[in-house]
């Protein structure tokens, strides 16, 4: 399957715009196999653009995107590549998840022994049992995450995208999506997780690239950015200090305990 | 830190309850067109504040067209009243007649105009924001109730004023005006509590509820009933002329039947109206028997607002059920389900079925994709009377195709927020295409059928002719869904789904900048936009681009037999199979579409 030498994801050069508006200026990154590569960035910095370009919502100005050496214009291979879990989980509500799932495995074209099997796995692991069969309008946020979850695992991807996919879990679902994750990358696949939960990143990611106003201002493993910032620091100490977000924390701080007080 | 005192303070004017409940009125308005299904309407070049802009543009625009609707309604209710005879029926029986069937239509408009936002609003959590709010339990009631009357505030208004100037004006009768204003104002009490019923049994027993057999079939029957008003409407508008005249034939035919009228909603307030404008016919006993009628009606109206405002009010205030959204809160069935196996199809079967599922769980979807067979129903009725019907064959069927094209737009529109996700999946354009031109074809089908089955059960004559030629409109028909979807959903030179203009490059001639909304703590970036549709005007594009290839076959055919002499059923046929060879290879059997 690989066609590019172990790289799962190319991105070059990659711009996109709305309007006047430019989200992503120039980012280039790779994701290898076996990684679970960390997307991180202030809000608005540009992470959900490029994903949102890597699975086909969003047009390019300019750059180039490849999936395990597919490129982008090559759309049906790509999505079918891709397990995608969105930032926003904006399913089809007047479905049940039974009905969701059936809708994803009949255009995925899966065979139902397989599907049925990998449901039935996760259905118990994600202890969704009791809420198979109501309406999506009707679960609550960390239930449609799950169902959410379910449907980029579904047809067993080489790469999962996952964009902040532990809103609303509880402690056991994350738990469990964080160590199939992990299996995912010993088992050859990869995967790309954004998060603002750092020490998440830190644990679960074998490498980070920090975005900033569209570019990459750090991009390697955890030791590897602590050398870019000379100190032995904690992922959320590096990620403020290349992001430039470290200045006036402790001013803000003093200055709303200070009104608090007053 | 405040203290209780701060926080605590005296009880807010009404003038206060009514802009606090602007709030839950536009939030109630945002979620009806953002979430229930309006999305495919959208703009998708707005900014996120013009976005918001629109809504609010946009409401006010459905309210002002309301308004001159009912207003153009008013008059047109009065100018029928002016011309109303028919042999064999006094004056004032017949304005009754023409009356009640405006004041019917009011009612009608009314609720099949704010269903939308009224589901809107017993599904918004706007009231539940109100809650956490220092704010007393009653003025959280009182402004979910305030709320709730703004969808309606204008056009409410303006059907009464409007009915009641119309008959001032053309009749002179200022006694008659106010007995119609009292008519036209107790069926706008009727539509709003009828709109927020159909609202809840919506939300109860159509959207709340899943699974298969017995379930589905109740949910079916429930949806049925909440699309009654639209199809109504539709009815009333299109053949008030035949039903007004039907009453009044009936009428002349049963005189008794005039005096069960005084009693029956809503031609009693007709007879009152008739009664004090003082129009020839009009008699005491008239006025006694409807009089006292309508007074049972203004009860019931009464009554039901009541009803009406004290549930909006309790589910407010109730504290098992917090939030006047939450009142109409969707909870998970509970029960767990005792297989998990999936029923997998083939591609372009499962977004078929993934429409349905949809579509049958959304009255106003519903309502769109019934609309060619409820189309077919004065047909059947005049076919059962053994009426001379207004077309023939041919034009039907023609026009039954084209009110099923209609169908396509309302299946890509179903997709609604949920396309943001379903762009992400490997869905090819022409699964979709070819699931929603089956749906619609589908429906022109049945529609031909039920048809057929009238003209043959009551013996006419056009039942071969309808056979014949609405087996031949098949061809065209799914031709024109066909393009009608290809119109909305293709991407040229690409496989997968298109529609919309979501996030596209910018265009070259504008400088681009850096956006101030990458600071953090401000997510006010740029969103994608969810919508499948560029504007209204696209959809009018396809809709009729979709028209005219269903019309193509069967205006050639006609001029064929005027120009040429060639038969018209085999030209007919033939053309339809021709062109939809056309079409389907263009879109379906394209090579760029793999």
């Amino acid at each position: 399957m690989d066609q590019a030498g172990g790289v799962a994801v190319k991105v070059r050069d990659l711009v996109v715009q709305y309007g006047s508006v430019v989200a992503v200026d120039g980012l280039s990154f790779e994701v290898r196999r076996g990684e679970v590569y960390g997307l991180l960035g202030p809000n608005g910095a540009g992470k959900s653009s490029t994903i949102k370009t890597l699975v086909g919502l969003v047009e390019p100005r300019s750059g180039e995107v490849s999936v395990f050496g597919h490129p982008r214009s090559d759309e049906m291979t790509v999505k079918g590549l891709i397990g995608y879990v969105p930032e926003d989980v904006l399913l089809f509500d007047s479905l049940t998840p039974r009905e969701f799932l059936e809708f994803i495995a009949s255009v995925r074209r899966l065979p139902a022994a397989e599907a049925n099997s990998r449901v039935e796995q996760m259905v118990k692991a994600f202890r969704l049992e009791s809420h198979f069969d109501s309406p999506i309008a009707t679960l609550s946020l960390g239930t449609k995450q799950k169902v959410a979850v379910m449907a980029a695992l579904l047809h067993d991807p080489p790469l999962l995208i996952l964009d902040e996919p532990l809103n609303g879990l509880d402690a056991r679902t994350s738990r469990i999506l964080k160590e199939l994750v992990s299996l995912h990358a010993r088992k050859g696949g990869a995967a790309i997780f954004c998060t603002h939960i750092m020490e998440v990143a830190e644990r679960l990611c074998t490498r980070v690239g920090i975005v900033n106003h569209g570019r990459m201002v750090g991009e390697g493993t955890i030791d590897e950015l602590r050398a870019l910032v000379h100190a032995d620091e904690s992922l959320e100490n590096i990620f403020l200090k290349v992001t430039a977000e470290e200045a006036g924390i402790d001013e803000t701080i003093r200055a709303l305990e200070g009104e608090g007080n007053g | 830190m405040r203290t209780e005192q701060e926080v605590s303070h005296a009880s807010r004017r009404l003038a206060d309850l009514w802009r606090i409940s602007g709030l839950v009125y536009r939030e109630a308005m945002f979620q009806s067109l953002y979430v229930l299904k309006r999305g495919g309407q959208l703009p998708e070049t707005k900014a996120p504040g013009d976005f918001r802009r629109f809504m609010t543009q946009g409401a006010i625009v459905m309210k002002v067209f309301l308004c001159i609707f009912l207003a153009g309604t008013a008059v047109g209710a009065v100018l029928a009243v002016e011309k109303a005879s028919f042999p064999g029926v006094t004056p004032a029986v017949a304005m009754a007649v023409v009356v009640g069937i405006f004041v019917l239509s009011v009612m009608f408009i009314i609720t099949v105009m704010a269903i939308d936002v009224v589901t809107g609003f017993v599904a918004a959590k706007a009231v539940q924001t109100l809650v956490a709010l220092p704010m007393s339990r009653r003025e959280v009631a009182t402004t979910a109730l305030l709320g709730f009357l703004r969808i309606f505030d204008g056009p409410l208004v303006t059907g009464v004023v409007a009915f009641a100037v119309a008959h001032a004006v053309l009749t002179r009768s200022v006694l008659g005006a106010m007995a119609y204003a009292v008519g036209v104002a107790t069926a706008e009490a009727f539509a709003v509590v009828l709109a927020l019923s159909l609202a809840e049994l919506f939300y109860a027993r159509v959207f709340n509820r899943a699974g298969s057999g017995l379930q589905s079939a109740a949910r079916a029957l429930y949806l049925l009933v909440s699309i009654m008003p639209g199809v109504g409407m539709y009815l009333l508008f299109s053949y008030q002329a035949s039903a007004g005249k039907a009453v009044l034939s009936a009428v002349a035919a049963h005189p008794g039947l005039g005096v069960a009228l005084m009693f029956i909603y809503p031609v009693s307030f007709g007879f009152v109206v008739a009664v004090a404008s003082g129009v020839q016919g009009a008699s005491h006993a008239m006025l006694v028997g409807s009089g006292l009628a309508c007074l049972v009606y203004v009860g019931i109206a009464v009554l039901s607002l009541r009803w009406a405002a004290q549930r909006l009010s309790a589910r407010a205030l109730n504290s098992e059920v917090p939030g006047m959204g939450a009142g109409w809160r969707l909870s998970p069935t509970g029960a767990g389900a005792r297989s998990f196996r999936l029923k997998i199809v083939a591609p372009w079967l499962g977004v078929l079925v993934k429409d349905m599922r949809i579509v049958l769980r959304s009255p106003s979807e519903a309502a769109l994709l019934l609309m060619p067979a409820a189309a077919v129903v004065p047909w059947a009725i005049a076919m059962g009377s053994r009426g001379r019907l207004a077309m023939g064959a041919p034009d039907l069927v023609t026009f039954l195709g084209l009110m099923a094209v209609t169908a396509v737009p309302a299946l890509v529109n179903v997709e609604a927020v949920g396309y943001t996700y379903l762009r992400t999946l490997p869905v090819k354009a022409r699964w979709s295409l070819a699931a929603k031109a089956a749906v619609a074809t589908t429906t022109y089908v049945a529609s031909v059928i039920v048809l057929l089955v009238v003209s043959v059960l009551v013996g006419r004559g056009e039942a071969d002719q309808i056979a014949v030629f609405g087996a031949s409109g098949v061809m065209p028909t799914a031709a024109g869904s066909l393009v009608t979807g290809f119109a909305l959903l293709w991407r040229p030179g690409r496989a997968g789904l298109g529609g919309g203009r979501a996030a596209r490059p910018d265009r070259p001639h504008r400088r681009p900048h850096r956006s101030s909304d990458s600071r953090p703590g401000l997510n006010r970036g740029p969103r994608l936009r969810v919508s499948p549709f560029t504007s209204p005007w696209a959809y009018l594009k396809a809709v009729a681009s979709g028209g005219l290839v269903i019309a193509v076959p069967h205006v050639a055919a006609r001029i064929g037999r005027a120009a040429l002499g060639l038969p018209q059923l085999p030209t007919y046929f033939i053309l339809g199979l021709l062109e939809f060879g056309l079409v389907a290879a263009t879109t379906l059997l394209r090579p760029r579409a793999d």
